[in-house]
């Protein structure tokens, strides 16, 4: 018998046996089809899949991400994963898609190479599929040696089957020698659709895992599963959970509040045909949009892209949408926002770089920055490192990696030369992928250019900001975000099951108690505020008597004294009426004297000057000069003021205290010495330039004397509680002083956010004291 | 006509003292009249004595703090009524000062007690005027006796010393008055005697040398 002939003999022995012996059919048909004189045929062998499945995948979440992509492809609204490698050894990967039916099963699943997708190009849902070389199944071989699959689709029964990646793991033996078990389960654990279980769907079971899950292998997962849908426009049909016993993960997903931190936003639109790409800005700064067209030439020029090999213009990438968003990782960058400093950076650190979308599913590794390769694969931080000159110094700025969040959109359809590569990452880095690349980089260098233009902008908001901020403002966010930061990390600790129950009772406890804290202190902060400013006032008036009172001692006296006067002129042998008169009308200035120091006083501390309000600096300095006027003369010193008109939004007890304050030392100051004693009040608008920061607006008030002026050796201690050179009375100068009153002055104007210096006057030869108040202005809410 | 003068640099203060002091003084039938001035300046205190002698002033009545207002395009002084005390007592050792102050307690014019006859509150002077000019009354007449046997006594002495007709004693006493009484002590009266013997001295040289010429020429 032939060789041919004993296998054809084998071979009808197999088929005529109940149940027909299949392996034996297959392999003896193969024997005999490789005794063909004619033809041939190519044989696999079953070492192959292993090729396919394990070795060519990098790592795990590679693997486990291919099969949440078929998730996605099948119109699964809910994918559950699951991943056990401490306590039990399983990985559970289940989604609510349509499921497979039987026929689907045998003849798609089962043959390598097949994609549905490449048969048809859309979901039901509408989704474009994502894997097309039809080995991603075999993917999971990299997670584990076991692969149980149950699926269940409509209107069919359920069905499974069952893979031992090992056994293909063996020398000598052809694909088709391999079983794989089918089987009819008995029951599916399928995701809740609407609360509902799923009638629909695939659960991936995978056992004895060849790589165990570390923290890191979990937190990258995460990242990456996170990232899969674009943080811009979420795929909000599509939802995954994951669950693992090795590392609790924050529950916490991406949320597109991140992205108002940004503070710029770029997007730029290319149609796919044409020349030109469309421009949008957005600033922080900027109510409007901007938008702008730009040539394709120009933009790489621009760019510094080598134009060298531009073919007719054309951008060969298709179209594109590219979507930048720039951070800068700073405290004025969460100004306003429900997340702290250190939240936002978190979100940049695992979301930072420029990530490529197609069809809106992710391609890595682009953007990853748990990717070597991918995280930086425009080369900016080689690019920064050559030029690394911060926004203002140089017209070249450029960005880091960790600055972007940002998304190229690219369509299988409209793409079509962009093309994966077949080591399942990444794109075929052919010439649409260069200019595509170039594209990303021009917006790049856009973003830049538009950065630059912002820079009086950046610097007029900052220096609003600082002003527009009181100390009280201030002391309130550190609170906020104190108050955030401990709220996240007693999360942290409730979450931690290696921490003791007690613990976690006690630092529970304490975070209760701490809540409103910061409200309870921003209104008592406010409250001491308003009464410091009322107190301020109330001492003013201290202060100022002491120096002033016996102006209206002497006036009181003299009523007394001219009224006695007029009543003995009149009593006179022959009574002296004319000198009576003369009295009774001195009597008469005294008292109005008398009457107005009282009214000075009472108005001191008006309600109407404790609100803050819209007025006209000029007139309360030329209004408190007219009240004082008379003790100045009294003791003749002349004050001239020279005002400019100035209009501001303050509390005008602040205003009139301050100045108080300055012309009662002034007043002291002249009366120490003989000869001509002048004061002068100036008010000038006036630009606090500081260095490298734009001017803000503002105006002084000056007030110089012509008395001893300020000895060296008290300047340092000038504004200190209690300090007085007028401590012993002594011949020159009997008032003691109170050591207030350049307090008060200088409180105020620290809370004000003013400046306060003094030096020599150069006419005057005293003391001249100048306060700088930032102008402003009521804001409208 | 003796004077009561009253310093102060608050005119109306000034002039409403001068009206009460001037119905007070009425009413105790006093011939002492009043008259009032602006501080002198610091540079010109000397005025004082010039005025006070010009006006026969016997009491005078300062304000403490006169140093702060202006007048007349003048002043303000820079100095106080203790301070000023001190300069008028150079030239006037026993003429009657009083202070009307409302710092009655002040340290430094405290501290002048001993100058002045006495430191009297603006308060109750107007209150009770009356009780402090029957004093002022009183100082200024016995001021004004002593002064005025001395200022005789002084007239006389002088008058013995330029006749020739003084003895020793007499130029004591003379200048003992000149002192007392701050009379710018004439340098030439002591001296005047000896340049009167030095000038016989010397005419009768000549004489004598007159005398040698005459017998030379007759031999």
């Amino acid at each position: 018998m032939s060789k041919s002939e004993e296998i054809q003999a084998k071979l009808l022995l197999a088929i005529q046996s109940n149940p027909p012996n299949l392996d034996d059919i297959v392999s003896l048909s193969t024997e005999l089809a490789k005794l063909d004189p004619t033809n041939q045929r190519f044989y696999i062998d079953a070492k192959t899949l292993i090729h396919l499945g394990r070795d060519s995948i990098k790592d795990h979440s590679t693997a486990l991400l291919e099969l949440v992509k078929n998730s996605y492809d099948a119109d699964a609204t809910k994918v559950d994963i699951e991943i056990f490698s401490e306590t039990k050894d399983i990985i559970r990967v289940a989604d609510n898609g349509f499921g497979m039916k039987p026929e689907e099963l045998k003849n798609n699943w089962l043959r390598i190479g097949y994609s549905g997708k490449r048969v048809s190009t859309k979901s039901k849902l509408g989704r474009r599929k994502t894997g097309e070389k039809g080995i991603g199944r075999i993917s999971t071989d990299r997670l584990g040696s076991k692969l149980e699959l149950r699926t269940k689709s409509k209107d069919e029964k359920l069905i499974g089957l069952k893979v031992n990646w090992d056994d293909f793991d063996v020398e000598g033996k052809s694909l088709s020698d391999i079983r794989v078990q089918i089987f009819e389960p008995k029951e599916i654990n399928l995701p809740l659709t609407n609360g509902k279980p799923s009638t629909t769907g695939t659960e991936i079971l995978i056992e004895e895992q060849r790589q165990s899950w570390s923290k890191i292998n979990i937190e990258n997962l995460f990242q990456e599963l996170s990232a899969l849908t674009p943080p811009f426009e979420g795929v909000e049909d599509f939802h995954i959970s994951l669950v693992n016993d090795v590392y609790p993960l924050p529950s916490e997903e991406i949320n597109s509040n991140y992205l108002d931190a940004a503070e710029i936003k770029i997007e730029a639109y290319y149609p796919g045909t044409g020349t030109e790409i469309i421009y949008t800005y957005w600033d922080k700064y900027n109510k409007k949009e901007v938008i702008e067209k730009i040539e394709w030439s120009n933009l790489l020029t621009r760019a510094g892209i080598d134009t060298t090999n531009l073919v007719d213009n054309k951008i060969r990438s298709g179209s594109a949408t590219i979507k930048l968003y720039f951070f800068l990782r700073e405290s004025a960058s969460v100004k306003d926002l429900e997340f702290n400093l250190t939240k936002l950076r978190e979100f940049l650190d695992n979301n930072a770089g420029i990530k490529i979308y197609r069809d809106r599913i992710v391609v890595k590794p682009y953007g990853f920055p748990s990717s070597q390769f991918g995280y930086d694969w425009l080369g900016l931080a080689d690019r920064k490192a050559k030029d690394p000159a911060g926004i203002s110094r140089s017209a070249n700025y450029s960005v880091t990696p960790n600055q972007l969040v940002g998304a190229v959109f690219i369509a299988r359809d409209s793409n079509i030369e962009l093309a994966d590569s077949a080591a399942r990452e990444g794109l075929v880095e052919s010439e649409a992928f260069y200019d595509l690349k170039s594209l990303v980089m021009g917006t790049i260098n856009m973003l830049e250019s538009y950065r630059t233009k912002l820079i009086p902008k950046i610097n007029e908001a900052k220096r609003k900001s600082r002003s527009k901020e009181s100390r009280t403002e201030r002391i309130i966010k550190a609170l906020n975000s104190i108050e955030r930061d401990l709220y996240s990390i007693n999360l942290d600790i409730q979450n931690n099951s290696d921490i003791a129950s007690h613990i976690k009772e006690r630092v529970q406890k304490n975070v209760n108690d701490l809540s409103g804290t910061t409200d309870k202190v921003e209104k008592t902060i406010t409250e001491l505020l308003n009464w410091n400013r009322t107190l301020s006032g109330l001492a003013t008036i201290g202060i100022s008597s002491a120096v002033f009172g016996h102006e209206t001692e002497g006036s009181i006296t003299q009523l007394k004294g001219s009224v006695m006067a007029a009543k003995l002129a009149l009593s006179r042998k022959v009574p002296k009426v004319e000198d009576a008169i003369v009295e009774i009308e001195k009597a008469v200035k005294s008292s109005k004297r008398v009457a107005a120091w009282g009214a000075y006083a009472l108005t001191r501390v008006q309600r109407e000057k404790r609100n803050k309000k819209n007025v006209n600096i000029a007139k309360i300095i030329q209004s408190v000069v007219n009240e004082l006027e008379p003790a100045y003369k009294a003791a003749s010193i002349s004050i001239n003021t020279e005002l400019k008109d100035i209009y501001t939004y303050t509390f005008q007890m602040d205003i009139e205290t301050v100045l108080i304050n300055l012309l009662t030392n002034a007043y002291t100051a002249a009366t120490l010495k003989s000869g001509k004693r002048l004061i002068e009040v100036r008010l000038i608008e006036e630009g606090l330039k500081e260095p490298k920061k734009l001017i803000e607006n503002g105006y002084s008030l000056i007030v110089s004397d012509s008395g001893p002026g300020i000895s060296k050796e008290f300047e340092h201690r000038l504004f200190e509680p209690l300090f007085s050179t007028k401590v012993n009375p002594t011949q020159s100068s009997k008032s003691i002083g109170t050591g207030l009153g350049l307090t008060v002055v200088n409180s105020i104007v620290n809370d004000l956010n003013g400046n306060i210096s003094f030096d020599k006057d150069p006419i005057l030869k005293g003391a001249r004291f100048k306060i700088w108040l930032p102008k402003e202005r009521k804001q409208r809410n | 006509m003796s004077k009561i003068g009253i310093i102060d640099d608050d005119k109306a203060q000034r002039e409403t003292l001068k009206t009460i002091l001037e119905s007070h003084l009425e009413n105790f039938d006093s011939s002492i009249e009043v008259v009032d001035t602006f501080p002198f300046p610091d540079d010109s205190i000397a005025q004082y004595k010039d005025w006070v002698e010009q006006n026969d002033i016997v009491c005078l009545i300062f304000d403490e703090q006169m140093h702060n207002d202006s007048e007349g395009g003048k002043g303000p002084v820079g100095y106080r009524g203790n301070q000023l005390v001190l300069e008028i007592r150079k030239y006037f050792k026993d003429i009657p000062i009083y202070v009307i102050t409302s710092h009655k307690n002040d340290d430094d014019l405290q501290e002048k007690f001993s100058e002045f006859e006495d430191i009297i509150g603006r308060e109750e002077f107007i209150n009770d005027g009356e009780k402090y000019v029957k004093r002022f009354i009183r100082a200024s007449q016995s001021f004004l006796d002593e002064n005025i046997s001395e200022l005789s006594e002084l007239k006389h002495l002088s008058e013995l010393v330029a006749s020739g007709k003084s003895d020793e004693n007499d130029l004591i006493r003379l200048k003992a008055l000149q002192l007392k009484l701050n009379v710018q002590i004439d340098s030439g009266l002591g001296e005047r005697k000896d340049w009167l013997d030095e000038y016989e001295g010397k005419i009768q040289f000549l004489e004598e040398l007159q005398k040698k010429i005459e017998n030379k020429i007759k031999e």
